[in-house]
């Protein structure tokens, strides 16, 4: 079994799940038994809590069009500078060429989709029983299936609540899954065993 | 009026052109995984609900018949598809979450649960976007542990605990830090 | 932690732009990484108007120097590379202790945790602030770089490694050294 010195050197990575799946294992397995390095990993997330809380969240306002600024003023070759030029003034004319071409797009497409029903309705008239709503049909899914193994039968999950499980292993005979819908909420139940 | 369906798709396709000038790039945005564990003994002892846990005091009467609910613990993660994260929980049980892909707002993760090294549970599920699975039934002291395992994409943690940053109430025991 | 995909097809055409001289598609970069930027920067030097003044100097570096930049890394990594060498020639250049300033100094005391139970027990909030800016600022550069580059900016190991261009093998051990000295440190707060 290692040794609290071995250990401790790995607390840090083992809070930042740093380490490898076998490392993870052996670390969680000694913190399971020692008081000790389970306090110093409380400590290390406490320190990194208070170094996040004391950190203070930078004021960029303004930050990029500084850049942009400074960068413009470099120095630049004259073909990228021409090209700049006419970048910008096409930039103001093609703001305005948007907003027309939008409104402009979105008036020949309702003319386009309007009217054939247009006409069928002039058509038939307003006695007719056409009906141009299509029906959707949404599929309801079946309950999940859950793997069991080692003789388990758990309940299945319902598809009304938050999680859908697809795959349930436990060496527990007792383990169990419910849902309640009205709580949004699915459990699974993993009693101790005798 | 009528029009030949190549002239039709050429004559939306130039107008939608003209439109899309100087329109800007839309930013992809980077699909983290937060993950929020809460873990709380559930006992028998006429003790009321930790107030830290008033935001699932509801859920948790409604679900389990308990007359006590301690928060023991409260760690945060963040993590992406693909990658597992570690959390060490109380009574040395070990959870490991890793998020395998975001799909309509339903996040699809692996989750296993050590009893030190020994696995407990294995689960494949996808989780609702800010929604919360409930692990329960592991003894911890003088009751029983449930552990609210909740994940988001945008950050904002699911009505789950106030967090140990925003916590005003006194004498109540200290939580596990956030990660 | 990136998206490929798309982000990285999308990026790819801001930077061929921006080597061409479109700075607005170069602004998109800006805007994109100007908060980790100052983060990485402010791992280093550890005062906000210096580390923004360093991330303003770290895009226009980059931008001058865009045509050396190659794909075998990623474009945030070769940023914030620059911006952890920039901040760190600063800092040995000045040679200065920073002076909190009073927004600097500010500390939310809702945010630290309540004490009863926890291994730090009863100690003033904001002498705990205090004493822990103090003890980041007698950490040399690389140490106060790794422990907030993990901490605040939540950086792999990897991505630390990658950023100051050191083993990963350095930045656990360098990682282990701060955390070990600033624990005692805040548990010597907490005692006294």
């Amino acid at each position: 079994m290692a040794e609290c010195g071995e250990i401790s050197v790995m607390l840090g990575a083992f809070e930042d799940s740093e380490l490898e799946p076998n490392e993870m294992q052996e670390v969680a397995f000694h913190l399971a038994r020692c008081e000790s390095c389970t306090g110093i990993l409380a400590d290390y997330s406490t320190l990194g809590r208070n170094l996040r809380s004391i950190s203070v969240e930078p004021k960029l306002a303004g930050f990029s069009s500084a850049v942009i600024a400074r960068v413009e003023r470099l120095p630049q070759p004259a073909h990228i500078r021409i090209a700049r030029f006419f970048r910008r003034q096409m930039d103001s004319l093609g703001a305005g060429l948007a907003w027309g071409g939008a409104v402009a797009a979105a008036a020949v497409l309702t003319i386009i989709l309007m009217t054939p029903y247009a006409e069928q309705f002039a058509r038939k008239g307003a006695g007719s029983g056409t009906s141009v709503a299509d029906a959707t049909h949404e599929a309801v899914p079946a309950p999940n299936q859950i793997a069991s193994s080692s003789g388990n039968e758990p309940t299945m999950a319902d598809n009304d609540s938050q999680a859908v499980i697809s795959r349930l292993e436990s060496p527990n005979r007792s383990v169990a899954v419910w849902s309640e819908p009205r709580r949004d909420t699915t459990v699974i139940w993993l009693p101790d065993q005798p | 009026m009528t029009l030949r369906p190549g002239s039709l798709a050429f004559l939306i396709i130039a107008i939608a052109a003209l439109g899309t000038q100087g329109l800007c790039y839309a930013q992809a945005p980077t699909k983290q995984v937060y993950v929020y564990i809460d873990s709380v003994m559930a006992a028998d002892t006429n003790e009321g609900t930790d107030p830290r846990l008033s935001p699932m005091d509801k859920k948790l009467r409604g679900l389990f018949g308990f007359s006590t609910y301690s928060l023991i613990g409260h760690i945060e993660g963040e993590t992406s598809c693909g990658k597992m994260i570690a959390f060490a929980l109380p009574g040395g049980k070990i959870l490991h979450v890793q998020p395998r892909a975001i799909d309509n707002d339903m996040i699809a993760m692996e989750i296993v649960l050590f009893d030190g090294t020994r696995p407990m549970m294995t689960t494949d599920l996808k989780l609702k976007n800010n929604g919360t699975l409930i692990v329960g039934g592991p003894r911890y002291e003088t009751g029983m542990m449930i552990i609210s395992i909740g994940a988001s994409t945008s950050g904002a943690q699911p009505g789950g605990t106030h967090s140990a940053m925003q916590a005003q109430v006194a004498g109540t025991p200290g939580e596990s830090a956030a990660h | 932690m990136r998206t490929p995909g798309r982000q990285d097809g999308d990026e790819a055409e801001l930077i061929e732009r921006s080597r061409k001289g479109d700075s607005a598609a170069f602004g998109v970069l800006v805007e994109r990484y100007q908060r980790r930027v100052v983060g990485v920067a402010q791992a280093v030097v550890h005062n906000q108007d210096d580390a923004i003044e360093l991330a303003q100097e770290t895009f226009v570096r980059a931008y001058e120097n865009l045509s050396k930049f190659e794909s075998r890394s990623s474009f945030s990594t070769w940023l914030y590379r620059i911006a952890a060498n920039l901040a760190i020639d600063f800092w040995r250049r000045e040679g200065r202790h920073v002076v909190l300033h009073g927004e600097d100094a500010e500390t939310e005391i809702g945010k630290l945790p309540t004490a009863q139970g926890d291994s730090f027990k009863e100690v003033s909030r904001s002498e705990l602030s205090a004493r822990l800016k103090q003890a980041l600022e007698e950490l040399t550069p690389e140490h106060r770089a790794v422990i907030l580059l993990r901490e605040v900016e939540g950086m792999s190991y990897d991505e630390i490694s990658d950023v100051l261009q050191c083993p990963r093998g350095t930045v656990m051990s360098r990682l282990h050294y701060a955390r070990t000295h600033l624990r005692k440190i805040l548990k010597d707060v907490s005692g006294s």
